[in-house]
């Protein structure tokens, strides 16, 4: 009772922040009334804080958890790197860490990993994330008029963007705890090298995941209910997902694309495995693409009005406009003195694309790491120009789900 | 490199040194005038109004203060030193709103300077936007007087390579470089013709009339929050609206779109308001027909030549063109007329 208490309060408290003027526009389109929105401020990481509690309370429910004084609760819940967006986090494995006396000295080891994990996030977020941005702001808010090659590039660009920008965030509370001694969960595992969409869920924001799994997929049965069950279930996972990531149809859409993209995988897994897997891979990263599109879009129209210009846009350069505010990033603005500004973004793409597919990704990184010339100069580098960066940037992407 | 303690200390130790030497580097560079006007190492300046007006209105010595749109880039402000008698510097912004002068206004007023005279280059578009609106987004840390913001400029990549780098570039070249805030125009390169104008215009299609309080509630919300309050609060300052001529072109899309009567009641509104302040005087340019009906002035529907500038600087000295209580109705009326019977055809002949 206590259980089920505490998960209605906790959603109903998200749902007053979070979806409230959502029912309220619904409710005037169904019954073509006026009620007036409400101006609500959504609380910093209110939706990750709410999937904390629920599971908080139900590991305790299931006696999975020993109980904790309201100050360690507190301290893991508010634990500063993860406050903002996560990852979800076992909260009886970060009290434990907190009060174990022997992390609360400097480990170096674990300091200068820190380090190098808080230096490649930041300038994830700084360098690429918040540059790929300016593209597909621009894109998206003129949606209806440009050419299919700006379209193809800002839904490609809002997919690097909410990459680097999410897990260059990850990154950065990774290198945090690893100062502190805290390990905090692995959130990103080079999502997008993944070669189907079941593969890519396994990558993309695990400890989102994880909770689906283990606290709406099993509870409802999981896959041992049958294989309508199983196609059931997976899809509400998938729109549980998308309710929690935004109020809005696109999320819905969002989710559900991908409810439907891992039901058809795990129907046709046997045909999939033999699908050479650069194909497999080049497959998922359209899928992944066209889904995060709708994630992206202001309204389901703009997202189709945008993909259908890819075809129906035709080929043509770069606009004035998108052109003037990436001239403005210095490192765009010394290549376009030898190279069409054109040539320089197609490069910036592939770089960016070269250190998403084939590259080692942070965590990989911090585990081979030493502490060699090579490591300070490139951690120097990166901390240096996102600092000096930092002052033109926008907010994280992920706070506001 | 030896172990992690040694290559943590070095990392760390490396990283606060550079920034340290880089901020000082900005600090005693001050590429955009936040910490000092004069410069013993630049004798070029790279000038953009979002970035170089707030450091400009903070610590140049002035006492007399000229905002606007591009209609006012073109005021020669040694001329209007000589005739105010007095020390100008303009601060414009280009498609500027209300906000945007109430912005650099208020750093104005913060600074050490005392006053005397603000000319205000008032255009109705400044006043139909939201009332916190400003035309592009501005680098908020250069208007604000915070730590943070000092440090985001003095630790900025952006300011290096795009205003330190330059103005080093362009004073080892020995250009000398000429600020539109001290009396740079940009009319002197431009060709003005009614050839020029006809060519690079096109009349909108007709709208339906638009109701006559269609901008009240922004005019209102626009006067009261970025320009009564800033009149209010510098009684010893007086202020002068002066509203600039456009070519009838511009009136001609005010018929098509249908704001016509929307635009002459928003401007009934503004003269009752602003006209209240005693520390207000006003001055109406926008029916001078003579000027107005001749396109060989513009660039386009909007933009006149520099002379026009000029001529109503002499004019406000002169006190002409001045709107009162008594008779600001009846001039916006038969302005009103004169622009409604106008046969726009004889334009294009």
């Amino acid at each position: 009772m206590i259980c089920v208490t505490g998960i209605i309060v906790n959603v109903l408290i998200l749902t007053y922040f979070k979806y409230f003027n959502f029912i309220i526009y619904n409710i005037n389109l169904l019954f073509k009334g006026k009620l007036s929105l409400f101006d609500i401020a959504l609380p910093l990481g209110i939706s990750f804080l709410t999937f904390q509690q629920i599971a908080y309370i139900v590991d305790s429910y299931r006696d999975e958890v020993p109980s904790f004084t309201f100050l360690d609760y507190f301290t893991a819940a508010t634990f500063f790197p993860k406050l903002g967006s996560g990852p979800i986090v076992n909260y009886n494995d970060v009290i434990t860490k907190l009060n174990d006396k022997s992390r609360k000295i400097i480990n170096y080891d674990n300091f200068s990993k820190g380090i190098l994990a808080f230096a490649i996030g930041l300038s994830k977020k700084v360098v690429l994330a918040d540059n790929f941005g300016k593209i597909s702001d621009f894109g998206h808010g003129a949606f209806a008029s440009i050419n299919g090659v700006e379209a193809l590039m800002t839904i490609l660009a809002y997919t690097l963007q909410i990459y680097f920008d999410f897990s260059g965030y990850s990154d950065m509370v990774i290198g945090i705890g690893m100062m502190f001694n805290i390990e905090m969960p692995i959130n990103f595992n080079s999502p997008y090298k993944a070669v189907d969409i079941i593969d890519f869920w396994k990558r993309w924001h695990i400890t989102l995941t994880k909770f689906l799994t283990k606290y709406i997929y099993i509870p409802l049965g999981g896959s041992r209910r049958g294989k309508v069950r199983t196609y059931i279930n997976i899809m509400i996972v998938f729109l549980v997902s998308g309710i929690w990531h935004g109020a809005g149809y696109t999320f819905i859409v969002w989710g559900a694309l991908h409810g439907l993209f891992n039901m058809i995988t795990r129907a046709s897994k046997d045909y999939i495995s033999k699908i050479p897997k650069i194909i497999r891979w080049f497959g998922t990263f359209v899928i992944v693409n066209i889904c995060w599109v709708y994630f992206r879009a202001d309204s389901v129209k703009t997202a189709n009005t945008l993909m259908s210009r890819v075809v129906t846009g035709g080929i043509g350069g770069v606009s004035a406009e998108l052109a003037n505010s990436m001239a403005q990033i210095p490192f765009i603005n010394i290549l376009i003195r030898v190279l069409p500004m054109e040539a320089v973004l197609a490069l910036f793409f592939a770089f960016s694309l070269v250190i998403v597919v084939f590259t080692k990704n942070t965590i990989e990184r911090t585990k081979e790491f030493k502490p060699s010339w090579k490591n300070a100069v490139f951690s120097i580098l990166l901390i240096i120009y996102s600092v000096l960066s930092l002052s033109g940037i926008s907010s994280f992407l992920y706070t506001n789900f | 490199m030896g172990n992690s303690k040694k290559w943590t200390v070095f990392v760390l130790t490396v990283i606060l040194v550079f920034l340290l030497l880089f901020s000082l580097m900005t600090y005693i560079m001050d590429p955009l005038m936040q910490f000092r006007s004069e410069s013993k190492i630049f004798k070029a300046w790279e000038y953009s109004e979002m970035y170089s007006n707030p450091g400009i209105a903070k610590n140049l010595s002035y006492d007399t203060v000229i905002v606007g749109t591009s209609m006012v880039q073109n005021t020669d402000v040694p001329e209007c030193d000589e005739l105010f008698d007095s020390k100008c510097v303009k601060l414009t912004y280009s498609g500027g709103t209300s906000h945007n002068f109430k912005k650099i206004l208020d750093i104005c007023f913060n600074s050490d300077n005392r006053i005397k005279t603000v000319y205000w280059g008032l255009d109705e578009n400044q006043l139909i936007v939201e009332p916190d609106s400003v035309r592009h987004a501005l680098p908020e840390y250069l208007y604000k007087d915070d730590p943070i913001s000092k440090i985001k400029y003095l630790l900025n990549v952006d300011i290096f390579y795009q205003y330190t780098l330059k103005n080093i570039i362009r004073t080892a070249m020995g250009s000398k470089t000429d600020i539109m805030p001290l009396g740079d125009v940009w009319g002197k390169d431009a060709v003005f013709s009614k050839d020029a104008v006809i060519s690079g215009y096109s009349s909108p299609e007709q709208q339906s009339a638009k109701p006559e309080n269609y901008y009240e509630e922004k005019i209102i919300e626009n006067l009261e929050c970025n320009v009564l309050s800033v009149i209010n609060s510098h009684k010893d300052t007086e202020f002068v609206f002066f509203m600039p001529p456009y070519s009838m072109l511009y009136w001609n899309n005010e018929v098509k779109n249908g704001t016509l009567d929307a635009t002459f009641y928003g401007l009934n509104i503004v003269m009752e308001k602003l006209l209240a302040c005693d520390n207000v005087k006003i001055f109406f340019f926008q029916n001078d027909t003579d000027i107005i009906t001749n396109l060989d002035n513009y660039k386009d529907y909007s933009h006149y030549k520099p002379e026009i500038n000029s001529f109503m600087m002499e004019s406000i000295k002169e006190d002409k063109y001045r709107l009162t209580l008594d008779n600001y109705k009846s001039v916006l009326d038969s302005m009103k007329d004169f622009v409604k019977k106008y046969d726009y055809d004889s334009l294009f002949k």
